[in-house]
């Protein structure tokens, strides 16, 4: 009999412990493996909170310099939450950039006396623009109006999941793969689009 | 397996769309950051719901435009895009699009073809604000100047454009009001700008009276 046993993935507490106790035996390459684990989801919820894509990553730098320098100082209390950790440096630098501008503004006020402008910039109205140009290209690289309709219901309408399986009379598996090639499609074409503009986004 | 596995595109979704509380949120957030492949879900969502927003304003405000557009002339601009272009017009019609959410104004019953950006430099001439346009080198079309006022104080604006040789008036624009954003785009016709010019900018008041005002150009603190 097979008595072979499966290698089991270590749970996070198991691998945030692991790469811990790494970077505290200054392993460097356990810092670049935490920065290529945690990296994306701490741009996207900056990206959540900022709302601006090049805020977020310049944030996310800073981030990494803190978390970096607190975790080879052992300043981690609990080595098996790395991750909640990294999440609330995060959230205190957006929070003191915010701050830190606020300050400059109230005393350029002085100075100045002009109120801040609000409306967007003509580059973020032609941003704007550019993706809504995006999605045209999307929907006409859709040959049914069916997936065109998912979308926009889910995403912008709100409604359930369920709700339109029903409607389109669709399972759930085939719904969450209309949605899927909708974003690859999407996403390719969005770097199709920063690859012609050089990349010049921020 | 969480909560969050059983239904990742609905729990991506509430979270891209702020549909959560904050204990959800915070526990997805902790969920998703150590999952490279979540987090580039919800990146690509994020992404895609932006650029559906944009799809549906832009769709909104085209709509609108059909009825009601002050200036015909954008929606046969709009249209050019999808078409080959030489750049300097394309690059004029693409900052056209973008300045959608100016106050725009123009001498021209139909509206121009094509404009050019113009800049222009300014000082104080005996207390009184004094703009030479600078046009761009190889000015050809009409000019397109760029305004920001640094208080919305009057009911309308207007501008002008004076002749720096003997300081006659050469174009005056109808009135117009500002958007909160305190800024303008201004077409002047080129059959006015054969020469070299100022600018001046008025607030009208209730009674209709001019009062000259101090401006900058849009990307500047005035």
């Amino acid at each position: 009999m097979d008595q072979r046993i499966k290698a089991r993935k270590p749970t996070e507490a198991e691998a945030s412990k692991q790469l811990v106790g790494r970077i505290l035996s200054r392993d460097l390459n356990a810092e670049a493996e935490m920065i290529a684990r945690y990296d994306a989801g701490l741009r996207a919820l900056l990206y959540k909170r900022s709302q601006d894509r090049c805020l977020a990553d310049d944030i996310a730098q800073e981030t990494w310099l803190v978390v970096i320098s607190k975790v080879r100082k052992g300043e981690l209390r609990d080595s098996a939450k790395l991750a909640a950790f990294i999440i609330q440096i995060g959230k205190n630098q957006l929070l003191m950039y915010y701050r830190k501008r606020s300050s400059s503004e109230d005393q350029l006020g002085e100075d100045h006396a002009e109120p801040r402008d609000r409306g967007l910039t003509p580059e973020q109205d032609l941003q704007n623009t550019q993706l809504a140009a995006l999605i045209s290209r999307l929907f006409n690289g859709m040959s049914q109006k069916r997936d065109r309709d998912i979308l926009q219901d889910f995403y912008l309408v709100g409604r359930e999941k369920h709700e339109l399986c029903d409607e389109f009379n669709i399972t759930e598996a085939h719904f969450d793969r209309v949605l899927s090639r909708a974003r690859q499609r999407f996403k390719k074409l969005w770097e199709q689009e920063q690859l012609a503009e050089r990349g010049n986004t921020c | 397996m969480t909560t969050f596995d059983k239904d990742i595109e609905t729990a991506v979704r509430d979270y891209v769309l702020n549909r959560m509380t904050e204990e959800q949120e915070a526990s997805f957030e902790e969920f998703f950051l150590s999952k490279p492949d979540v987090a580039e879900m919800v990146t690509d969502t994020q992404n895609l719901v932006l650029a559906l927003e944009q799809h549906r304003e832009l769709r909104r405000s085209t709509s609108e435009e059909s009825v009601s557009m002050p200036f015909p002339w954008l929606g046969s601009a709009l249209g050019l895009i999808a078409r080959p272009v030489p750049a300097s017009v394309f690059a004029s019609l693409a900052l056209l699009v973008a300045l959608g959410s100016f106050t725009s104004f123009s001498g021209f019953e139909k509206g121009p073809e094509t404009f050019e950006i113009a800049s222009f430099s300014t000082q104080l001439v005996r207390g009184a604000q004094r703009a030479a346009i600078i046009r761009p080198s190889d000015f050809s079309g009409d000019l397109g100047i760029l305004i920001r006022v640094p208080e919305v104080k009057f009911q309308s604006y207007e501008v002008q454009l004076i002749s720096e040789a003997d300081g006659a008036v050469v174009w005056t624009s109808k009135p117009f009001v500002p958007s909160s954003a305190r800024d303008a785009l201004v077409i002047a016709p080129r059959s006015k700008i054969s020469q070299q010019l100022n600018l001046n900018v008025f607030g009208l008041d209730v009674a209709g009276n001019r009062v000259q005002v101090q401006f900058c150009h849009y990307r500047e603190r005035c």
